[in-house]
């Protein structure tokens, strides 16, 4: 239906433009387009909004979004970081711009959300631990399009692609050899989930794995320590263990009443209060995991 | 614009638990610790001869793990061997033995056993300090700390650095 509101308005740019009998740059872009030709409408169109008459021209910059629309789907669908698609996008939104009446506004808004749904498929379909930042990129895109076009709420859906971000930075602090780079990877974690807990205090997996990766933090603390270290950097490390456990409880406490059946914060819970010395909260939560496991377990 | 964001955790894909190592930090403290006592207290000739042996009663895996980690050392001229006696009476020569909590009942019967040597007991029960204990691990503000008796110590003929002094957490002349 929409595709074909925009040939509709199209052919209505055509119509007017073919009652004037023009036969410039323009107008070549139209014929062109109409005849299926996209490259040549490029060609053309590229030179029309060259022209001072045409620069501040709605129509003009709507029928440019759309021809770099159709030569992205042609040439750069399958490039995440198209120009094509860029400029379609920068173009359709001058024309939105620059149109007082905003007769377009269907039209241009409409190819728009195409434009917009592409990149959100890109980020999607990106979002792995290779090309994360290709999906951080195209999502930034689809929501700045959105945004401007729209009401549209983006809570629920930042909450998962920061949720999604911060397990992809904690796989790499997980495998990263070096402490170092573990403490990068756990610092962009932790602003992906610090993300996701300003929208929502009771998200499970945000808090869980913020809680995860200070425990984390706090063992490869110890674990890089050398084994002839003086006391005092014993104990230095030590104060440093200590206060990431400290950090890590309550998000793993708060994952656990999110999800009392779930071992694993429990788990995290005891390690938190072995490291701090704890012995009797480091009970409690010991016993708590038996007491999971056994409702787990099949009844006999 | 049906997909959405789902990443699985490598770890749940391994079905690894992202909370173990918990007991290997805090005996790694106490090895490291450890390590440190045969830095800062001298043993006499006889002692300083042979294999340098640390003694645990009854150490858990992760004890055991992290001091066997210290085998590869010397001190001096002193190859580290770590040896884990199941009782008191497989106990023999050693510079230091290790009473776990955990084995502490044994405390009196192991103090019988190293009268009169140069071992190094080092415990980690409230109180061992004034039973005979030289070393005794305490916990304070969360962290790992030691008590320390020079007397016990020099009862068994061993020289204190006065650094060890300092760093203990609570020391006893006597």
């Amino acid at each position: 239906m929409k595709y074909i509101r925009n040939i509709f308005f199209l052919i209505l740019l055509l119509g007017s433009l073919n009652t004037f009998a023009q036969t410039d740059n323009l107008t070549r872009a139209y014929n062109s387009m109409q005849k299926g030709n996209a490259d040549s409408a490029r060609i053309y169109i590229d030179k029309a909004v060259q022209e001072s008459a045409n620069k501040k021209d709605p129509q003009t910059w709507y029928l440019r979004g759309f021809i770099y629309k159709e030569e992205y789907k042609k040439y750069e669908s399958n490039n995440i970081r198209s120009g094509l698609r860029d400029t379609s996008v920068n173009d359709l939104f001058i024309s939105y711009r620059i149109d007082s009446s905003h007769d377009n506004k269907e039209a241009t808004f409409s190819t728009l959300k195409y434009l917009a749904a592409t990149y959100y498929n890109d980020a999607a379909s990106n979002m792995d631990s290779v090309h994360f930042h290709q999906a951080m990129h195209a999502y930034n895109k689809h929501k700045m399009i959105m945004k401007k076009i729209s009401t549209s709420n983006f809570n629920a859906l930042d909450v998962q692609f920061y949720d999604a971000l911060g397990e992809i930075y904690s796989g790499y602090f997980f495998s990263a050899p070096l402490f170092e780079t573990k403490r990068k990877f756990l610092d962009s974690a932790r602003k992906a989930y610090d993300a996701v807990l300003a929208i929502n205090p009771d998200d499970f997996s945000a808090n869980y794995g913020l809680g995860r990766l200070y425990y984390n933090q706090a063992v490869n603390i110890i674990t890089n320590l050398p084994v002839d270290a003086g006391i005092p950097e014993v104990n230095k490390a030590q104060d440093t263990c200590a206060h990431l456990a400290r950090l890590s409880l309550p998000y793993l406490d708060k994952a656990h009443k999110l999800e009392p059946l779930k071992i694993e914060p429990v788990k995290g819970l005891e390690g938190d209060y072995y490291m701090l010395h704890d012995s009797e909260k480091f009970q409690v939560n010991k016993d708590l995991e038996e007491k999971i496991r056994q409702q787990q377990s099949p009844k006999k | 614009m049906k997909k959405i964001f789902i990443v699985f955790s490598f770890l749940t894909l391994l079905s690894v638990s992202a909370f173990g190592q918990f007991e290997q930090t805090v005996a790694k403290i106490k090895v490291a610790f450890i390590y440190n006592f045969t830095r800062l207290i001298e043993w006499p000739p006889d002692y300083k001869q042979g294999e340098f042996v640390i003694g645990v009663l009854n150490g858990s895996p992760a004890l055991l793990t992290e001091l066997n980690s210290l085998a590869q050392k010397k001190i001096g001229n002193q190859q580290i061997t770590i040896k884990n006696f199941k009782s008191v009476d497989e106990v023999n020569k050693c510079n230091i033995l290790f009473i776990p909590e955990a084995s502490n009942n044994m405390l009196a019967e192991a103090l019988k056993k190293i009268h009169g040597t140069s071992t190094l007991l080092i415990t980690e029960s409230e109180g061992d300090v004034k039973k005979g204990s030289a070393i005794n691990f305490i916990v304070k503000d969360n962290k790992q700390a030691f008590e320390l008796n020079k007397a016990n110590a020099e009862k068994n003929h061993l020289t204190v650095s006065s650094s060890l002094k300092t760093l203990a957490a609570t020391y006893f002349e006597q």
